[in-house]
């Protein structure tokens, strides 16, 4: 077979000369198996050919197109870089908004919180005793945080009509630690009353019922009582600035 | 006159990377989802587009191509048949293809395309079997066939043997060649048709 081959390849590569080429291909006519097998020769001889001159170029051809296949891939990948890059920052912005919220929740003080921070005991500038010390006494414990027995001195010395209003008010303050809907009650009852006379009275009434609501966390009717205080144009102004600034520290929602 | 996908043509002809970079970009998603809708996995549907780029690669490089069907449609069609060819060799029977490409009906002269088919998966066999020889042998059939060397004998010096040792391995190589591409069954079935 292998003297065959090699004849089939002197053949095709023009290597018989001219009585030899005559014979071989009258033999090819003659003989189908033959001619058979230099058609597959031939096709093998030259798929051989011309796949190694292209094999270089095939390759070539190959790594570009897998190139082109990386790029894609890269751009598909950037797009999934861009995607979650776009993802880490919005879900960083709403980290921050609850970071900011919780913060802001933090710092934002509670009602009582609040109400210590503002509320201040009346100034009692007419209690001069006149009933055994009482009124003296009543303010004395108010000062040093005795509230329950400031309420006892100070209802004893409410019997001095004299001193209604101041005493009222020092009543009212006292009760904000003790009984909230007594306190509410006297402030109610001073801020009804005309005292045109003594109208920082009757703001400092308001202003602790404003404090009283804080207290309480009642915003709706603390915003609403603040609005109305801060439009009043005689209203001192320690108290008006007071006023301002616990508004601006009231709970946002 | 040639459809004005030509330049597709024109850029396998070039190794035309951003074109060859728009082709993979264009027309590969269809051959993959040709693949998968007929039993096949993206990666093979991968393979298959790389296979029939190839092909289409070839036949610009070997006979030049006149694009009279949109490309997209000449490279579908050339990779579909490639698929069913794959499907039929593992199931060994007719096998049903789902096509949903829209190409049906714009591919061009099919039988010239068939006829060129067969001829090219019977290269391709005859290539996969020149690859199962040895090394040695693949070197001296290449280096005898491809032309290479001028003659026998400047291969031989080339290749620091004499010449009697590769006239004699060259024959032998040869021989065996030609065997295991008559002993393959595909290449039997691709004979008969």
């Amino acid at each position: 077979m292998e003297d065959l081959y090699e004849k089939i390849e002197l053949y095709l590569s023009g290597g018989l000369n001219g009585q030899e080429k005559e014979t071989f291909e009258a033999d090819i006519q003659r003989d189908s198996s033959l001619a058979n097998e230099v058609a597959l020769y031939r096709q093998v001889r030259e798929t051989v050919s011309r796949r190694a001159n292209l094999e270089k170029e095939e390759a070539d051809f190959l790594n570009l197109l897998n190139e082109g296949k990386n790029e894609d891939k890269r751009g598909i990948i950037r797009d999934f870089r861009r995607r979650n890059l776009l993802i880490v920052a919005i879900a960083a912005g709403v980290a921050l908004i609850l970071a900011s919220i919780i913060l802001l929740r933090k710092v934002e003080k509670s009602g009582p919180e609040l109400f210590a921070m503002y509320v201040e005991a009346p100034t009692l500038p007419n209690l001069r005793d006149t009933e055994g010390g009482v009124c003296e006494e009543g303010a004395v414990q108010l000062k040093e945080g005795q509230y329950a027995d400031a309420i006892n001195s100070l209802e004893q010395c409410l019997g001095d009509s004299s001193k209604g209003l101041d005493v009222s008010l020092a009543l009212a303050y006292a009760y904000l630690y003790v009984d909230d809907a007594k306190a509410k009650e006297l402030l109610e009852e001073i801020d009804r009353k005309r005292h045109d006379f003594l109208p920082t009275v009757k703001y400092k009434a308001v202003w602790y019922l404003i404090l009283l609501g804080v207290k309480l966390e009642d915003w709706e009717n603390v915003n609403a009582m603040l609005n109305d205080l801060l439009q009043l144009k005689d209203l001192p102004l320690a108290l008006r600035k007071d006023a301002e600034v616990l508004k601006s520290e009231l709970p946002k929602n | 006159m040639p459809h004005p996908d030509q330049r597709y043509i024109q850029a396998l002809r070039e190794n035309n990377p951003k074109l060859i970079q728009e082709i993979n970009q264009n027309f590969r998603p269809a051959i993959i989802a040709l693949c998968k809708k007929n039993s096949g996995n993206h990666q093979e549907g991968e393979d298959l587009f790389q296979e029939a780029l190839l092909a289409i690669w070839r036949r610009v490089r070997e006979q030049g191509i006149e694009l009279h069907v949109p490309f997209g449609a000449y490279l579908y069609r050339v990779a579909k048949n490639k698929w069913i060819n794959i499907l039929k060799q593992k199931a060994r029977r007719e096998v049903t293809f789902e096509d949903l490409s829209g190409y049906e009906g714009v591919e061009g002269d099919s039988e010239a395309l068939e006829r060129l088919e067969l001829i090219e998966r019977q290269e391709a066999l005859i290539w996969e079997r020149f690859k199962e020889l040895s090394d040695r042998c693949q070197e001296i059939l290449k280096g005898a066939w491809s032309q290479t060397f001028s003659s026998m004998e400047s291969m031989a010096d080339s290749l620091g043997v004499s010449y009697g040792y590769l006239r004699k391995k060259k024959s032998e190589c040869t021989a065996r060649l030609m065997k295991l591409v008559k002993e393959s069954h595909s290449f039997q079935h691709l004979k008969n048709g």
